[in-house]
C-alpha cells in the first residue's frame, strides 16, 4: 500500500499567508457590517476565529473534505438555531399563516428559484408569496444565486447551501456506516433531474410552488403552513417523512448525503447551470489504481467506476473534497478547464502554491461560504449565550 | 503548426488562471455590492411583479393571470 499523499496540502509559509489574507478579508466583510451592533460584532469575531482556524487546517493539511465538513455542519446548525427562534420571536411559532401569505411575508429560499422562473418570465409575476426586495425576497436571493453559480457552480451545495450541512451533519455522526452502499443502484442519482423537470412543469401549470407545498424536507426546520385539513396533513406527512428518511436516517446509516445526492431538484438545477463555473474535479489516470475508494465514499454519489475510468467526476459533483481526502495515491484534484493536471504534490514554491487551481477554488469558496454563514452563525452564538445566561433562545 | 497550437494552449491556460483569480477578487466585491442598492436599481428594471394572493374557499391561492 503506497503512502497516502494529500494533494491539496500547502507549505507552512503559504498556509500562513493564505490564512492571514482570508482573516483580513473576513474581518473586513463580517465585522465591517456589524459596526453599530457590538454584540453581533463580538459574536462575529468568535466566528471569524473559527473560520481562520478552519482555513489554516484546510490549506496546511490538505484535508479539504474533513475541515470543510466541520465548517459546513456548523453553518447548518447555526442556521437552524438562528432561523427557528427568529420565527418564534416574530410570529410566535414556525407556522406560516394565511395573513403572512396575503402580505407576502414568506422568506424565499434558493430551492424555489427553478419553479418560479418560468411563470415569472411568462406571466411577469411571482408565484411565491414573497416581496421583491425584502431581505429574503426574490431579487436578493436571485443575486445570491447568480454569485453562487459564478463562484462555486455546484460547489454551492458543499460550501454555501444552508440546508446541505444538515444531512452532512447527520452523515458524520456515526463512526462507521451501518448500511453498505456496495450494491447501490447508481441509476438513482438521475432521479433529481427527472424530479426537477416534473416540479418545474407542475409549478408552471398549477401556478403554485409545488416543491415547497408538497416535498421540501427543510420545512421541518424552517416554516410550514399549519395543517387544518386532510390534504394539508398529507403534505405535512410527506415532507416530514422525506426529512426523517433522507436528511436524518439514511445519512446516519450510509454516511452519505442522500438528500443532496438523490433527491434535491435544486442540486440538479445547479449541476446543470453551474457548468459555467470553470472548476472541475479530475482524476489523474496515471496515478489512479482504480481501487474505487472514492466511489465508495463520495457523499453525493458523484463518482462511479465509469466516471473514474473517464478521469472526471459526474456533473453532480459538489466539489466537497472528500474524494481527495480518501484517495491513497493523491490522484484526484481540483482543476481548471483547459489546464493540465498537476504532476507533483509540491506546487513549486510559494507562488506556485498560491496560484494552484485548488488554492484558488478553496479560497474563493471558503470566503463566499464564510461571509454568507456569518450572520446566521453569529446570531446562533448570541442565542446560545442568551440560553446560558437568561435561560432562553429568544433574544426579544 | 505545433508551435501555434502550443502558444494558444499556453494562452488558454493563462486566461483560465486569470479568470480564476478574478473570481476570487470578485467575492468581496459581490458582498460589498449587496448592500449598495444595486439589487434594487437593476431589479426595478426587470418587469417582474409580486404575486397577488387571495382567499378562496378557505384556501389561499394566487390570483391567476388573465393575459400579460
Amino acid at each position: 500500500m503506497p503512502e497516502k499523499t494529500l494533494i491539496n496540502s500547502h507549505s507552512r509559509k503559504t498556509s500562513v499567508f493564505l490564512t492571514a489574507l482570508m482573516a483580513f478579508l473576513l474581518a473586513f466583510l463580517i465585522l465591517g457590517g456589524n459596526r453599530d451592533n457590538p454584540r453581533m460584532m463580538a459574536a462575529g469575531a468568535v466566528y471569524l476565529v473559527f473560520l481562520t482556524v478552519i482555513t489554516y487546517l484546510i490549506f496546511r493539511t490538505g484535508m479539504v473534505g474533513k475541515y470543510r465538513s466541520i465548517f459546513f455542519a456548523t453553518y447548518a446548525v447555526g442556521f437552524s438555531l438562528s432561523f427557528i427562534p427568529m420565527l418564534i420571536e416574530t410570529r410566535g411559532s414556525m407556522f406560516l399563516s394565511g395573513e403572512e401569505i396575503l402580505s407576502l411575508s414568506a422568506p424565499l429560499c434558493h430551492l424555489t428559484l427553478p419553479m418560479i422562473a418560468i411563470p415569472a418570465v411568462v406571466y411577469g409575476f411571482l408565484i411565491f408569496p414573497t416581496k421583491l426586495f425584502s431581505e429574503m425576497g426574490f431579487f436578493p436571493m436571485l443575486y445570491l444565486w447568480l454569485g453562487a453559480t459564478l463562484f462555486l457552480g455546484r460547489g454551492w451545495c458543499s460550501w454555501g447551501c444552508f440546508y446541505g450541512g444538515v444531512d452532512e451533519f447527520f452523515s458524520k455522526l456515526l463512526p462507521k456506516k451501518i448500511v453498505s452502499s456496495k450494491n447501490f443502484n447508481y441509476t438513482l442519482r438521475f432521479f433529481p433531474y427527472a424530479f426537477l423537470l416534473v416540479i418545474v412543469l407542475w409549478a408552471f401549470i398549477a401556478l403554485e410552488p409545488v416543491y415547497c407545498t408538497w416535498f421540501c424536507p427543510f420545512k421541518a426546520i424552517t416554516e410550514f403552513i399549519k395543517p387544518t385539513n386532510w390534504l394539508m396533513w398529507v403534505q405535512t406527512g410527506i415532507f416530514v417523512s422525506i426529512f426523517l428518511g433522507l436528511v436524518v436516517v439514511l445519512p446516519l446509516l450510509m454516511k452519505r448525503r442522500t438528500q443532496c445526492g438523490l433527491f434535491c431538484p435544486f442540486g440538479a438545477f445547479q449541476a446543470v447551470i453551474g457548468q459555467v463555473n470553470p472548476y472541475r474535479v479530475k482524476i489523474d489516470g496515471e496515478k489512479c489504481t482504480k481501487c474505487n475508494t472514492c466511489v465508495q465514499q463520495c457523499p453525493t454519489f458523484s463518482l462511479t467506476e465509469e466516471a473514474v475510468s473517464k478521469g472526471k467526476s459526474c456533473i453532480s459533483c459538489t466539489r466537497c473534497g472528500k474524494c481527495m481526502d480518501v484517495c491513497p495515491r493523491g490522484a484526484i484534484q481540483y482543476s481548471l478547464i483547459g489546464v493540465p493536471l498537476r504532476n507533483s504534490e509540491k506546487g513549486g514554491g510559494f507562488f506556485g502554491e498560491v496560484f494552484r487551481p485548488d488554492t484558488l477554488f478553496i479560497f474563493g469558496a471558503l470566503l463566499f461560504g464564510g461571509v454568507l454563514s456569518s450572520g446566521m452563525v453569529s446570531t446562533s452564538l448570541l442565542r446560545i449565550t442568551n440560553l446560558a445566561v437568561n435561560g432562553s433562545f429568544l433574544l426579544k | 503548426m505545433a508551435d501555434i497550437k502550443g502558444i494558444f494552449r499556453r494562452l488558454g491556460v493563462k486566461f483560465m488562471y486569470l479568470l480564476a483569480l478574478t473570481l476570487v477578487f470578485l467575492v468581496p466585491v459581490f458582498y460589498m455590492m449587496f448592500k449598495s442598492g444595486i439589487i434594487e436599481t437593476i431589479g426595478k428594471k426587470i418587469p417582474i411583479k409580486e404575486g397577488t394572493f387571495v382567499e378562496a374557499d378557505g384556501e389561499i391561492k394566487i390570483k391567476r393571470p388573465e393575459s400579460r
